[in-house]
């Protein structure tokens, strides 16, 4: 799938330069469709601050940049051992919760997440699966003297993970890369990796990440890294239904030309309890490993 | 030779067919039963023979040979061939073809007699106006109905995209056939996606018909003798694809003199052979074509792109022999490929081949017979990275054929058609190489097999002056067979992954899984006047592949699944009824006719589906029903100084299924409510000639997004309504024109010179509009309508002939 877009970008640029194929911004009346609560509540086992956003899906071509924040009455999350994790207001639609060192999101358990707002309740659950550590991130200067074939990148450094997958079972993880802190939300760079490839296709349980995984999408390649610059990759495990979420979401985003895909609905994880109307958004509790490298 | 007629004789047909008569006493007591009744002893005689042009020596498809005092005629099969059974005595006897002279002899036929004839074809258009006056038009008379026959001439004069002329974008303007765009690969018949087209060249089929997307398609027009598309009413003889037929006859080659033709244009050049091999005894056509876009290209390809390829080129070539007034064989080969490649990022080509061998034998003047062997494949390559750091895909679908026909004539007013086919297919969904570091890894998706069996009878029957008749049956099974894993589900939500329950494995060649169908074809012409006629028709058809594809357009990686315990037969049941009229001496055909197609068994897929590699695919299909009807105007000027076509299409086609649109029938990708074409051939004068076409669409179906929502940073777009394809994007139409000017003849070279401009008012016609974050402004997002051309595109060409 991954590699489709890369074909669609090409054959844009192909089309774009010989058949002076063309894309013009245009005005459309969309249907109203009815605003819906959004829960963001993806948590990991860091001792870092938990957020979970509370929200309102907003007509699509609202572009005021207001947000609909939503006001609960509680959002916590239960355990299958019992315990319970309280997360409190902290600003309009944000609610947090700090993980004290000994009672932190564990390999393995199952949580539920419990939302009571608007006069309704939603549930969602997610089991916490494994991840596979980081061997190393490498290196690679690019002196000018050319990189993939044409030779245009800009001078510095590309980063390559080293990372293998754990054998036995199905891993899956959202590879995520931060410059200087900054987690680059790129829609073509969202880099997932099932096993150790882009999806369920091939069978890759055990092995080491595939080349566009471990270097194609932990780089900007018309900006690299420099010296000085601090890399940092993160692997967060995640279920096969946030994969496919966050997949659909990526290629909703980059969705067109030739080889566009009919547009679908996300597949939300978030269950309304009774007559609550629907929900979107997504509950994942994942664990997280990561390493950070400064550029030579 | 000997030792092949010996294979296909005594070991394949036989086995095969005896399977097939075994299960199924019923459909061989009854094919027996109408053997038997034809086989009682007539004291007539027969007139029988080929009709070929006179100038090649090709020979001539569907034309007319007329007993004037009987009124009463036939017409000649595929290979040239016709047999009339009559009375002894003495007759005038027309010999007719569209674009021909006539020829008309006395013949007194007192026992069996041979007359193979040999017509001259028509210096000029204008001049087969005054043909026949006391013949009944072939449009009129024959039972054929939505079907269109395109004449090489006449797609040669279309003014093309980049004055390249081409077989699929010229059939694009027949009635019921649309596209979803420029550079989508195929057509759509009559509410059918592109994989339900057989498409045969030369009896082989075609799994994918483009080039470069679909710009341009496979067939070198240079090599192309006849081109004929069925829509409804398909006979008993074709069967596997749910839509239409287009049969592609490529030329024989002139068995008289040695000729060659071709062209320089702005995308690629041609070049075609042709000659005999044994004067009058055998002959052989060679033509190639190879594009050099990407020459031209380079200049608009950023630095990154620069080492780019992409090309494409094919190879047509065929041979024949007539070893004996009884025996004649045909050998026809294509090998086509598009290369995409950016070097060292990824490389990307994707090709058919086929190869097809055909026997003609005469029993006698009554019975002849064609047995086609054929190998047909279709495969592509996918390359990411270097050798030693990426990764190499490969996927291809193959199949072996074999098709014994016999065509029998056992009275004058009655043929018959009967045979079978066996095909062996091979699906290979993938083959993924990895390379990290110089370390492989390969990864298999099984492949997969099965066998297709069809028998059939078709017979063509005139009642009397008024009505004729064409029925037949065709029996088709389907057996999806080891070696292979079969997945069973357990059934789910719609719209939803489905469980697996368990797999099962299988040996090879033990049936995995088989289907079983009949499937009745009629269809009657009923003659009002010598000038029109009412016809109707009804097929069922079933297709046991599958072309797993969502995107707009197909792309090229798309892989042909077969029928499997998941995932049945497709069938559709067509009904037609038209009228037919010629006026002015057959210089004007005009027709209307409705249609309703009934649709079981469309492959639709879950949101998210994952179609390529995937082992478990049909996990992700579901299977809904679909429905299609319209009328189809058409009229057309067959000759005088100006000729062509109007031609008008209103139609629905719609799908439902159980998940997608809260259950609600919503209409296929495809669907264009009005279509109308218009294509006018001007002769100003023998050096120059212009034509344009005009086309109008209603714009494609498309899903839009109501609202949006933030996750992590990303911006998700939602339809609040879980609607499909609840808006169309603006109309489609365009204008082309072009200029053909014949420049002097020197001694044999012949050429002219083609001057184009496809869309000529240039307007930017969507081809989808699609959904996206501002680039500039991430924060916000934007409607964007993607058109592939925005210009006029301009072009010359220059042909010659030899």
């Amino acid at each position: 799938m991954k590699s489709k877009l890369t074909i669609i970008r090409f054959l844009s640029i192909l089309l774009l330069g010989f058949f002076s194929s063309c894309e013009d911004v245009v005005q459309i009346d969309l249907d109203k469709g009815q605003s819906q609560l959004v829960v963001d509540a993806i948590i990991n086992n860091k001792a870092d601050t938990q957020n979970i956003y509370l929200s309102q899906s907003i007509d699509y071509f609202d572009n005021s940049g207001k947000l609909f924040p939503v006001l609960a009455d509680t959002v916590y999350i239960t355990d299958n051992e019992g315990n319970a994790f309280v997360f409190s207001p902290h600003s309009p639609g944000r609610y947090v919760y700090v993980p004290n060192p000994l009672d932190s999101f564990t390999i393995g358990n199952l949580y539920t997440l419990h939302v009571r707002a608007q006069n309704h309740s939603y549930v969602a659950q997610s089991k916490m699966e494994r991840v596979t550590s980081i061997d190393s991130i490498g290196q690679i200067k690019n002196e000018g003297g050319g990189f993939g074939g044409g030779g245009t990148e800009p001078i510095g450094s590309f980063v390559y993970l080293y990372a293998k997958d754990l054998p036995g079972q199905t891993d899956i993880a959202w590879i995520r890369t931060y410059r200087n802190g900054k987690f680059l939300n790129a829609v073509d760079k969202l880099n997932l990796v099932y096993n150790a490839a882009d999806g369920p296709g091939s069978p890759t349980d055990g092995l080491e990440f595939i080349f566009p995984i471990c270097f194609i999408r932990t780089n900007d390649f018309a900006n690299p890294y420099l010296s000085g610059e601090k890399v940092k990759i993160e692997l967060y495990s995640i279920s096969e239904g946030y994969y496919y979420f966050l997949r659909l979401a990526a290629e909703q985003s980059q969705n067109g030309g030739l080889f566009a895909t009919p547009p679908v609905n996300v597949k939300t994880n978030i269950e309304p309890v009774g007559n609550a109307p629907k929900a979107l958004g997504y509950f994942n509790v994942g664990a997280s490993k990561e390493l950070e490298i400064t550029i030579d | 030779m000997n030792l092949k007629r010996k294979n296909l004789k005594q070991k394949n047909i036989p086995r095969n067919f005896a399977i097939l008569f075994m299960k199924n006493k019923y459909f061989a007591l009854l094919l027996l039963s109408f053997m038997a009744t034809l086989a009682i002893s007539q004291t007539k005689v027969t007139l029988s023979g080929y009709v070929k042009d006179s100038t090649n020596g090709e020979s001539l498809i569907s034309a007319s040979v007329y007993v004037k005092e009987l009124g009463l005629g036939t017409t000649t099969n595929l290979y040239g061939f016709y047999s009339l059974n009559i009375a002894p005595g003495t007759y005038t006897v027309i010999y007719s073809y569209v674009g021909y002279v006539n020829k008309e002899f006395k013949l007194s036929i007192n026992q069996n007699r041979t007359e193979n004839m040999e017509l001259k074809p028509t210096q000029r258009v204008l001049e087969t106006a005054n043909v026949k006056s006391d013949k009944i038009g072939q449009a009129i008379e024959s039972t054929e109905m939505s079907s269109n026959k395109l004449n090489m001439k006449t797609i040669q004069k279309i003014p093309a995209l980049l004055g390249e002329v081409d077989l699929v974008r010229s059939v694009q303007l027949l009635p019921g056939v649309t596209t979803v765009g420029e550079g989508a690969s195929g057509f759509n018949v009559r509410g059918g996606s592109i994989d339900q087209n057989l498409i045969l060249l030369d009896e082989a089929p075609v799994f994918n018909s483009s080039h470069l997307f679909g710009f341009f398609s496979v067939f070198n027009p240079d090599a192309v003798k006849d081109v004929k598309l069925i829509k409804g009413g398909i006979p008993a003889t074709y069967g596997g694809r749910l839509s239409s037929l287009l049969d592609v006859r490529m030329k024989e080659g002139n068995s008289k003199k040695f000729e060659g033709s071709g062209g320089l244009g702005l995308v690629f050049s041609r070049l075609s052979l042709e000659g005999p091999l044994k004067k009058d005894k055998g002959s052989f056509i060679l033509a190639a074509r190879r594009s050099y876009i990407d020459v031209l290209a380079k200049p608009f390809l950023p630095e990154d792109l620069k080492g780019s390829q992409f090309y494409f080129y094919d190879l047509t070539t065929k041979l024949n022999y007539t070893i004996n007034k009884k025996n004649k064989i045909f050998a026809s080969a294509y090998l086509g490929r598009d290369v995409f490649s950016a070097s060292g990022i990824f490389g990307f080509d994707w090709g058919n081949t086929t190869v097809s061998t055909r026997w003609n034998k005469l029993y006698s003047s009554r019975l002849f017979s064609n047995v086609t062997a054929y190998y047909s494949q279709y495969d592509y390559r996918l390359k990411f990275g270097e050798s030693d750091n990426g990764f190499d895909w490969r996927s291809n679908i193959t199949n072996f054929s074999l098709k014994p026909e016999f065509t029998y004539y056992p009275r004058p007013n009655m043929t018959m058609n009967f045979g079978g086919q066996s095909i062996y297919y091979t699906f290979k969904p993938g083959t993924t190489v990895t390379n990290i570091g110089g370390i492989t890894q390969e990864a298999t998706l099984p492949k997969k097999y099965s066998l297709e069996n069809a028998l059939y009878i078709d017979i063509e029957q005139k009642v009397d002056k008024k009505l004729t008749l064409r029925y037949g049956l065709r029996y088709s099974n389907f057996n999806y067979l080891g070696k292979g894993n079969a997945y069973y589900f357990r059934d789910t939500l719609p719209n939803n992954r489905k469980p697996l329950e368990r797999v099962e494995s299988f040996e090879s060649f033990k049936k995995i899984a088989d289907y079983n169908n009949l499937e009745p074809r009629f269809s009657a012409n009923y003659v009002l006047t010598d000038r029109q006629a009412i016809k109707l028709s009804y097929n069922r058809m079933t297709q046991y592949l599958h072309l797993i594809s969502n995107t707009t357009a197909s792309v090229p990686l798309d892989v042909w699944t077969p029928s499997t315990n998941n995932l049945p037969g497709q069938i559709a049941d067509q009904i037609a009824l038209g009228y037919f009229e010629n006026l002015k001496d057959d210089k004007w055909e005009f027709s209307v006719e409705a249609y309703y197609k009934n649709l079981q068994n469309q492959v639709e897929y879950i949101d998210g589906a994952e179609l390529l590699l995937n082992e478990r695919l049909e996990a992700d299909l579901m299977i809904g029903k679909g429905r299609a009807y319209g009328l189809e105007f058409y009229a057309k000027k067959n000759s005088g100084k100006l000729t062509g076509w109007i031609s008008y299409t209103l139609a629905w086609s719609d799908r439902q299924t159980e998940g997608i649109n809260n259950a609600e029938w919503y209409p296929v990708r495809f669907d264009r409510r009005h279509n109308l074409n218009l294509v006018g051939i001007y002769e100003l004068s023998e050096k120059l000639s212009f034509s344009a076409n005009f086309v109008y669409y209603t714009g494609t179906p498309a899903t839009f997004p109501t609202n949006k929502f933030g996750h992590q940073g990303y911006t998700v777009p939602i339809n609040y309504f879980d609607a499909r394809n609840n808006y169309r994007l603006p109309d489609y139409h365009r204008l082309d024109i072009s200029a053909t000017y014949n420049l002097k003849k020197k001694k044999k070279w012949e050429s002219n010179l083609v001057f184009s401009v496809y869309n000529v008012y240039a307007r930017k016609n969507p081809f989808s509009i699609f959904f996206q974050n501002n680039p500039d402004n991430l924060r916000e997002t934007q409607a964007v309508q993607f058109s592939i051309l925005g210009t006029a595109v301009p072009a010359i060409t220059y042909n010659f002939k030899f």
